[in-house]
């Protein structure tokens, strides 16, 4: 398994994180680094798991009731703008 | 004041009215301020800490003091603290201050505990030495024999917390454990530390990092310390789907010496390639626990060779997803950009350091189309079968003993580029992770070169108690000189 620049600008850009022509290079030897590493795991026999059971054990609901105070002012606090008690973004639907 | 004394000492001699919680509060504050070399805080809170110890006292005087009542302790980056900045140990974050507390930390701030600030840590709980954090390294308060002019690392990611305690600027300490984080740098300081079953603690309010992994849990100097700590953090908490209904035992009350009858098993994958210091350490571990009536059993946990490639797939597949949030949109530091994706791609470039890229890389990588079966799917059926390795052995034995680390804590300038390198710093922690298992790391002695050592104890899932009182045996017969660093 062998990572090519093309697989780092297409992970790059899942991940939207921008990176340097030169990051790249260095992002592709360390990724190829550490799956020659993981690649390991193809070694093991897992055809005896089945992950889909027991899938409910554990999992439990709670009502769907608001409990506490919700303050606007005190999320808006960290706003990097905001104006009529909303937060003012970047264009975000085009 | 002395602040070279344990939680459970400084709380036994507040309640005796031997002093009070503001000259015991002021003086861990006058402790911390000689020692901000040791660069352990992101986050001071002083002035809130000394109000806070007034109250305490006024509690103490008329009879209303809380289990925790005036003791001063501090809180990883990583709890969201009301009204207090929180990190993560990220620029992305830049000033972010929660509008709300985390369960964890609002536990022990309903107990009486004084938070003294935010420690450091690597960012988003990434590393094993406080290397990635973006608010520079901790310094281990320990130096080696050979060298005492060296900068050690505290270990990771809890380095702050482990450093603060070992340097006795608190009595302990918040901290997390994902793949290692409270028990590896706890055997690098030369203190004790617990990561707890799965769910016992609640991660509402605790910045994400593997939502399948993450785990609160206490350090301090000693069990009975962590014991009173564990017992005031954990709780059952609605807000948390993976939290744990179950009642929380007083493992303080209920602490005693433990070793009679009971089967220590070895695994014997975790003897290959240990070195003369670590088989010498965990031999006296095994002389201790065989002197006090336990029997040791030869185990096998053959699926260890695979833990931390599987550790290294889902992990970071996790922090991906969890990570994706920080967009620059809404909160933390932001960098324009020429259309939304461009904004974003610039915030997350500057505002996440080299490994947490890293990791949200390989985490997007395996997660990808025509990728997820091959590496993640696989990596969750191996992560079962690691499950069932631990399940047989527990039918065998009723704890499990290896060394916490393959060394003691290293340089903080020891060449070390290859990311894998330091991977294998969680090579006998990571299991208990992708098991869901609790376990507790001991400081039994000390390597060649003087620094602090410890042994890791595993047991099934809520046997917290047994690891306490287990734990309590070793160390009787270590008998570490908690106190020995500066």
């Amino acid at each position: 398994m062998t990572i090519t620049i093309q697989d780092v600008e297409k992970i790059a850009r899942l991940s939207r994180i921008y990176f340097s022509d030169s990051e790249k290079q260095n992002a592709q030897s360390q990724l190829n680094g550490i799956f020659n590493w993981i690649d390991k795991l193809q070694e093991v026999d897992v055809s005896n798991i089945n992950l889909t059971e027991n899938l409910d054990a554990g999992m439990h609901e709670r009502e769907d009731t608001v409990k506490g105070e919700s303050s606007v002012d005190k999320v808006l606090a960290n706003a990097p703008q905001k104006e009529f008690g909303m937060y003012v973004v970047p264009k975000v639907v085009e | 004041m002395d602040t070279k004394i344990t939680l459970t000492k400084a709380r036994d001699m507040l309640l005796k009215k031997e002093c009070s919680s503001e000259e015991l509060v002021t003086a861990f504050i006058q402790n911390a301020k000689t020692k901000k070399n040791l660069n352990c805080f992101i986050t001071e809170d002083f002035d809130n800490a000394i109000n806070q110890a007034k109250d305490s006292d006024k509690r103490i005087s008329s009879g209303e003091a809380r289990h925790l009542e005036g003791l001063p302790i501090a809180n990883k980056d990583l709890y969201c603290t009301q009204g207090i900045k929180t990190t993560a140990g990220s620029k992305i974050l830049g000033n972010f201050i929660p509008p709300y507390e985390s369960t964890v930390s609002g536990n022990l701030k309903n107990s009486g505990a004084i938070s003294l600030g935010k420690l450091n840590m690597d960012e988003f709980a990434m590393g094993s030495a406080n290397l990635n954090s973006a608010f520079g390294p901790v310094i281990n308060p320990w130096k080696s024999n050979s060298d005492p002019q060296k900068d050690l690392v505290p270990g990771g990611s809890s380095g702050g917390s482990a450093a603060a305690v070992a340097a006795n600027i608190c009595l302990g300490t918040t901290a997390s454990d994902t793949g290692g984080s409270i028990r590896q740098p706890a055997a690098f300081c030369g203190i004790t530390g617990i990561k707890p079953t799965y769910g016992l603690c609640s991660r509402w309010g605790m910045v994400a990092f593997a939502s399948s992994l993450d785990q609160a849990g206490p350090m301090a100097h000693t069990i009975s310390d962590c014991a009173l700590l564990l017992q005031n953090m954990a709780s059952y908490d609605e807000k948390d789907a993976t939290s744990l209904n179950v009642n929380i035992p007083d493992y303080f009350k209920n602490l005693a010496p433990q070793a009679k009858g009971l089967k220590i098993g070895i695994p014997k994958e975790y003897l290959d390639g240990l070195n003369s210091e670590g088989q010498a350490l965990l031999q006296k571990g095994i002389d201790w626990l065989k002197a006090e009536g336990a029997k040791i059993v030869d185990i096998s946990l053959k699926m260890t060779p695979y833990a931390l490639p599987t550790y290294y797939i889902i992990a970071p597949a996790e922090a991906s997803s969890n990570l994706a949030r920080y967009d620059g949109l809404r909160y933390g530091a932001r960098v324009d950009g020429a259309s939304l994706d461009d904004m974003y791609s610039k915030t997350r470039h500057a505002g996440f350091g080299d490994e947490v890229k890293r990791r949200i890389m390989i985490g997007t990588y395996v997660l990808s189309a025509g990728y997820y079966d091959a590496y993640y799917v696989k990596a969750l059926k191996v992560k079962k079968l690691i499950s069932q390795d631990f399940d047989a052995a527990f039918k065998k034995v009723d704890l499990i003993l290896t060394p916490t680390t393959p060394g003691a804590a290293f340089g903080l300038h020891d060449n070390n580029t290859d990311p894998v390198a330091m991977y294998l710093n969680d090579i006998y922690t990571v299991t208990v992770n992708l098991a869901e298992l609790p376990a507790i790391s001991v400081p039994i002695g000390f390597s060649s070169d003087g620094l602090p050592l410890g042994l890791q104890l595993i047991g099934s899932k809520l046997s917290e108690q047994k690891l306490f009182n287990v734990g309590l045996t070793l160390e009787n017969a270590a008998a570490f000189p908690h106190f020995k660093v500066a």
